[in-house]
C-alpha cells in the first residue's frame, strides 16, 4: 500500500508533538489498485530520558466493515422505498375492494367491474414488485433457451400497448419481420423489455411540455446480435440522471419508482453477455438500445453481482 | 340550503383517485380530480372548493409546490387541506421545508383508514360553515 500525499491531518506528526496516542481512519489504494479503508493508531517510541525518538503506527484493514456499512444502508433505503410502494398499492388494492362491496351493495355493475379491475391491476404491481426484488436478491444465472426475437417483441407489443393507449399514448412498432432466434431466458428478457417500455410511458406521462406523446419498440436482426431498441418523446434525461439511470436504488420517479428497473435490466443484459445504451435528451426524449448477442458467451452468463 | 360540499382530491394515482371519489362521493360529497399540483391549481381557480385532499409525494415536488401557493394566497388559504401520504420521512421533510406557512388542517397516513379520513372530512368542511 502506498499513498503520495502525507494524511491532513498526519497523526504521526501529531503523536510527536503531543507525545499521545492518536487514531484516524484512510482510504489508501492498495498495490492492485482497490480502495482500502484502514484504521491507524499511532504511539510514541520514547527513550531513556523520555524524549520522543520514533512513532509506531498500526494499521487495521476494515475495509470489509465499511463494504457491509454501506450494504446495509442500501438496503434501508431499499426498505424504505418498497415500504412506500407497498403503501400505495395498498392503498389502491383498498380502494378496489371498496368498489367491489360497494358495487356489490348498491347492485351497481359498472361499479363492480371498475372495482374489480382495480384490484386486478394492483395485484399485477404487487406481483411484478416481488419478481423484481427475488431477482434483486437471487443472483440466477439466466436459464437459456434459443427463442425466436420475434415473438418476444410481439409478447411485449401486446402487454404494452393497452397501458400506452389506457395514457393517451401513440404506440407503434418498428418490427423486422424475419429477425432470426437467440440464446436467451425469455422470462428475463421479456421483464427487461416491460421495464424498459413501462419507464418510457411513465416519460411520457410526467412530460407536460409536449401535447402528443409516442413510444416506440424496434426489433433489428444483425448477424451476430438482435437489436430491440424503445423510443420514447418524454420528458428525458440531463446528464446526471444518464450517469445515474442504471445504479441501484437510483430513481428519477420521485416516490414512484423502487430503484431496481433499470439496475436489474441492465444486470439481465449483462448476464446475456449484451449491453443497454441510453441516449437521450431532457425534454427531448429517450432511445434505449438493447444488444443481446446470438449466442451467450461463456463469461456472460456468471451472474455478476452489484 | 347549500348544495353539496365539494372536495378536490390531488393523487397522481388513478386508482387512488376514483378510491377517494367513490368514498366521499358515497358520503355526499360532491368531488373534482386532480393529477399533479400544476392541474390541482387550476381546478382551484375553475371553482369553489371547500377542502382539498393532497398526496405530497408526487413526482416533481409539485404536491408541496401546490400547498405553499394555496397557505400564500389569500384567496384560497382558507380551504382546509388533509395531507395524505405513505412517506413519513417525506412528510417530515414537508414539515421542515415549510416556513412561514401554516401546517396542514388534517394528515391521513396511506393506507387509509376510511374512518380516519370521513371524520376529519366532516370536521373540517363543517367548520367553514361556521
Amino acid at each position: 500500500m502506498h499513498r503520495t500525499e502525507a494524511c491532513v491531518p498526519c497523526i504521526v506528526k501529531q503523536t510527536f508533538g503531543d507525545g499521545l496516542v492518536h487514531q484516524s481512519e484512510e482510504v489508501m489504494t492498495s498495490q492492485k489498485g482497490d480502495q482500502v479503508n484502514v484504521l491507524v493508531y499511532t504511539a510514541p517510541v520514547r527513550n531513556a530520558e523520555g524524549q520522543i525518538k520514533n512513532v509506531i503506527e498500526m494499521s487495521t484493514n476494515i475495509t470489509q466493515i465499511r463494504q457491509l456499512q454501506s450494504q446495509l444502508t442500501s438496503l434501508g433505503l431499499v426498505i424504505g422505498s418498497i415500504s412506500h410502494g407497498i403503501k400505495g398499492l395498498l392503498t389502491s388494492l383498498d380502494g378496489g375492494v371498496y368498489l367491489v362491496n360497494t358495487g356489490l351493495a348498491k347492485n351497481d355493475r359498472a361499479r363492480f367491474e371498475q372495482g374489480w379491475k382495480m384490484v386486478e391491476r394492483n395485484i399485477t404491481r404487487i406481483r411484478r414488485m416481488v419478481l423484481d426484488l427475488l431477482y434483486y436478491a437471487k443472483d440466477r444465472a439466466p436459464d437459456l433457451e434459443r427463442i425466436p426475437a420475434l415473438a418476444i417483441a410481439e409478447e411485449v407489443c401486446e402487454v404494452m400497448r393497452g397501458k400506452a393507449a389506457e395514457m393517451g399514448i401513440d404506440f407503434r412498432w418498428e418490427i423486422d419481420r424475419n429477425p432470426g432466434d437467440f440464446e436467451a431466458d425469455s422470462k428475463a428478457i421479456r421483464s427487461l423489455l416491460i421495464n424498459l417500455v413501462e419507464n418510457a410511458i411513465d416519460a411520457c406521462r410526467v412530460d407536460k411540455k409536449k401535447n402528443a406523446h409516442q413510444v416506440r419498440i424496434g426489433l433489428k436482426g444483425y448477424p451476430d446480435y438482435i437489436e430491440f431498441d424503445v423510443e420514447d418523446n418524454g420528458i428525458g434525461m440531463d446528464q446526471e440522471i444518464r450517469e445515474r439511470a442504471f445504479s441501484l436504488f437510483f430513481s428519477s420517479k420521485r416516490g414512484s419508482g423502487t430503484g431496481l428497473g433499470l439496475f436489474i435490466s441492465n444486470k439481465i443484459a449483462q448476464a446475456h453477455g449484451g449491453e443497454i445504451k441510453i441516449e437521450s435528451e431532457l425534454n427531448r426524449g429517450t432511445r434505449m438500445i438493447v444488444k443481446l448477442p446470438r449466442k451467450v458467451p461463456a463469461s456472460g452468463t456468471a451472474a455478476t453481482k452489484a | 340550503m347549500a348544495g353539496p360540499k365539494r372536495i378536490l382530491i390531488v393523487d397522481d394515482e388513478q386508482d387512488i383517485r376514483t378510491y377517494l371519489s367513490a368514498l366521499l362521493g358515497d358520503q355526499g360529497y360532491e368531488t373534482v380530480q386532480a393529477k399533479d399540483g400544476e392541474e390541482a391549481m387550476q381546478k382551484v381557480q375553475a371553482g369553489p372548493l371547500d377542502l382539498i385532499t393532497l398526496d405530497i409525494s408526487m413526482p416533481e415536488k409539485s404536491g408541496i409546490k401546490f400547498f405553499r401557493e394555496m397557505k400564500t394566497d389569500d384567496r384560497w388559504k382558507n380551504i382546509p387541506i388533509i395531507v395524505v401520504t405513505g412517506v413519513s420521512e417525506d412528510f417530515k421533510k414537508f414539515i421542515s421545508s415549510r416556513h412561514q406557512v401554516p401546517a396542514p388542517e388534517g394528515f391521513v397516513s396511506k393506507p387509509i383508514n376510511q374512518e380516519e379520513i370521513l371524520d376529519l372530512v366532516q370536521i373540517l368542511t363543517q367548520q367553514g360553515n361556521s
